[in-house]
């Protein structure tokens, strides 16, 4: 998952290094993404997510659809 | 007399003070030092944790390589509270490094295509106010595939 300026900046590098596009989230929504993925691993509670409980959290997020399906458990 | 072999929640918890601490991973011999084993078993004991990819080891030293969203080695995402600095996987983990450290973060990156540098403020309860996307050229279902590459 990389860093982008702007749409220009991400689709000009596309034609550059010739990859397709995935899918493109502003940065404020991953930090909402990222405050509901990631816990605390210092938390003796921590536990790791079923594959469903984290398709919930992208859904949550607004990343829905073909792209955001994780593969299955 | 044979030693018992530590937890992997007493391994996770470890490895993750210790970064948060510190900023990297501990090597298996601090491990082994600090649970009281030898470096061989922390080494064994690293390798057999079932975490998923929370903590994934380097395939030929044996060494931490990861631990989501912490990075052993610099990348291009360097995170920094007022008194450690961190190094992040990816443009996501850049923006989990707070929650995880629970603390608030200055996150100075640069755009993948013209590299121009782009510092980001940002914290448990402070979303970022700078502009930018993040692409992931992976569909969910492959993120797992390489987690190096993805």
């Amino acid at each position: 998952m990389s860093f982008f300026r702007s749409e220009e900046h991400l689709a000009r590098w596309l034609e550059q290094t010739n990859r397709q596009r995935g899918a493109v989230v502003p940065l404020r929504q991953v930090w909402a993404l990222a405050k509901a993925w990631y816990r605390d691993p210092r938390d003796r509670l921590w536990h790791q997510r079923t594959r469903d409980q984290s398709q919930q959290v992208l859904s949550a997020a607004g990343l829905t659809g073909d792209f955001w399906e994780l593969p299955p458990a | 007399m044979a030693t018992l072999a530590p937890s992997p929640e007493a391994i996770r918890v470890l490895v993750y003070e210790w970064i948060v601490a510190r900023g990297m991973p501990p090597s298996c011999a601090q491990i082994g030092e600090a649970l009281g084993i030898s470096t061989r078993e922390a080494r064994t004991a690293l390798a057999e944790l079932r975490l998923g990819k929370t903590i994934l080891v380097h395939p030929t030293t044996g060494e931490i390589w990861m631990a989501g969203p912490f990075s052993a080695a610099e990348t291009p995402y360097k995170v920094s509270s007022k008194s450690v600095t961190w190094f992040a996987n990816c443009a996501w983990d850049m923006l989990g490094i707070p929650f995880v450290a629970e603390e608030e973060v200055r996150i100075e990156a640069h755009c993948m295509d013209c590299g121009e540098p782009v510092t980001i403020e940002t914290g448990p309860t402070t979303p970022p106010r700078e502009q930018g996307f993040v692409h992931f050229l992976l569909p969910a279902a492959r993120w797992y595939e390489d987690i190096g590459f993805t």
